[in-house]
């Protein structure tokens, strides 16, 4: 009989864990629960971080340093200043370097193309790289 | 140095399995250090000129890669909360250097983050101003009147607002990616019953931080378990350069506008009004039945943050004669960047696209 192998082991581990708690998450994320335990979260650490940045900004004002609203505001000027001067400024010399080439390239089958099919069905394999969203 | 494939592991002995383990282990301690010691992988590098910068709003075009290219230039419209990177991740992995060796002309509309400034900005700054905007300098720029728009999730919804709202033209082809219509399948929506104020900061803005957590909300274990299975691939390069490009793309996320974010949450999450009727922008009424231009809309089978079901309405709905929606295996991200996308998506897309585009 073939030993077990442990790291195959680990590693469909990792993979029942991960479809475990997602699964688990999937069916309860409408409840209202979890709704009001976002809703009792997201207003501590927002209070936390009202009160971060008040504490923040009086610390700055004694020191006599700009508060993150002064210099966002700031910055906010300098970009506005950089896209009137975009606009102002001659069109990018990027297309006269390299002329655009002739709008005349055509499918290589001229017809009409035909509907697309989709791919073949193939299991979904579990794990692979965390997707992030977009 | 690559990992044996199962059935060699039977026939394996557990001496040369656990040389082979040993080796591993080894090289994940040094690449290990490496991973820890060089900054990720750079992303969009793929040479672009900047045609116009408006406070959270950018638009570039792609210098052309052919000697001839189509009549019709194809503008991108990026998801609100991420950056364009994820289509030009890099070299042979890029959607944009694959559309432009066939022969496209490519325009990105990309975001910076938006400023304490711009937390006034909603959906009709997004569908009746950048958007116009951007299309006219692409025609301004192209010497083309025809556009070819392509947006991605949110992005799908901002082009499909807008093609709903200009049904007279200019565009010529509507691609969406993964747009979810039907907000009620949509795993994120289902938790819309907290108040949008709550996620707004002081400066008006839902900071990235609570964007990431909330689109991990569904998918917890995901992030944990991708660590463990980057330690345990941390030998093979392919595997964490992959990574790499889709960890940097994740943490590069975007604030979003507060009164855009409450708009979205009122009118999508809440009322479902993109696809139940009574949306609003601008004081006109959207109706996807406006759609008339040609409509590809590529879905993505295993998408857990807009599953099928969430976007299949949108093919249904629109008056378009010529429609088309295709879907392909993959998730949400998957669809367009990665080696299955290289494989899968892209090809489809050159093939719709083509005889559409002259």
């Amino acid at each position: 009989m073939a030993l077990p192998d442990p790291f195959k082991l680990y590693r469909e581990a990792i993979t029942r864990f991960e479809n475990g708690i997602n699964a688990l998450a999937a069916r309860n994320i409408d409840s209202k629960e979890l709704g009001s335990v976002i809703d009792q979260y997201s207003r501590v650490t927002l209070g936390l971080q009202h009160l971060s940045q008040t504490s923040l900004e009086r610390l700055h004002k004694r020191m006599g340093l700009p508060s993150r609203a002064e210099v966002d505001a700031l910055a906010a000027s300098l970009r506005r200043v950089e896209d009137k001067l975009d606009q102002l400024l001659p069109a990018p010399t990027g297309t006269a370097i390299a002329p655009q080439p002739p709008r005349t390239r055509r499918p290589l089958a001229q017809a009409r193309p035909a509907p697309l099919k989709p791919a073949p069905k193939r299991k979904r394999k579990a794990g692979g790289v965390n997707e992030p969203a977009a | 140095m690559s990992r044996p494939h199962d059935s060699k592991i039977v026939e394996m002995s557990l001496t040369d399995r656990l040389r082979s383990e040993l080796g591993m282990m080894v090289q994940r301690g040094l690449k290990g250090l490496e991973y820890l010691s060089t900054p990720p992988p750079a992303v969009g590098l793929t040479p672009k000129t900047l045609i116009h910068r408006r406070g959270t709003l950018c638009l570039y075009h792609y210098h052309a890669t052919s000697e001839e290219i189509y009549r019709v230039p194809l503008l991108f419209v990026m998801a609100t909360t991420s950056k364009a990177a994820i289509f030009d991740l890099t070299k042979g992995q890029s959607l944009i250097e694959f559309l432009l060796a066939k022969g496209y002309d490519v325009y990105v509309m990309d975001w910076n983050a938006p400023s304490r400034e711009e937390a006034h900005l909603k959906l009709e700054h997004y569908v009746l101003d950048f958007i116009p905007d951007c299309i006219r300098r692409v025609q301004q720029d192209s010497g083309v009147d025809d556009v070819t728009l392509i947006g991605y999730c949110m992005g799908g919804v901002l082009s499909a607002l807008y093609a709903a709202l200009h049904p007279g033209g200019p565009l010529k082809n509507l691609v969406c990616f993964t747009t979810p219509i039907d907000w009620t399948k949509m795993p994120l929506a289902k938790q819309c019953h907290f108040k949008a104020e709550r996620l707004i900061d002081a400066a008006g803005l839902v900071p990235p931080e609570t964007i990431i957590r909330a689109i991990e909300l569904h998918r917890p274990a995901g992030r944990i378990a991708g660590q463990a299975r980057l330690w345990d691939n941390m030998w093979n390069d392919d595997y964490v350069r992959g990574y790499r490009m889709m960890a940097r793309f994740n943490d590069e996320t975007l604030p979003l506008p507060g009164e855009y974010f409450r708009q979205v949450h009122q009118e999508f999450g809440l009322k479902n009004s993109l696809y139940e009727g009574g949306l609003r922008i601008g004081g006109q009424e959207v109706d996807l039945k406006n759609i008339r231009t040609s409509l590809l809309h590529i879905i993505a089978q295993y998408d857990s943050l807009v599953p099928p079901d969430c976007a299949q309405p949108l093919v249904a709905r629109v008056g378009s004669p010529d429609k088309e929606e295709l879907m392909l295996p993959g998730g949400h991200v998957s669809l367009v960047a990665g080696p299955a996308a290289v494989k899968r998506m892209w090809p489809k897309l050159d093939h719709w696209l083509g005889g559409r585009s002259v």
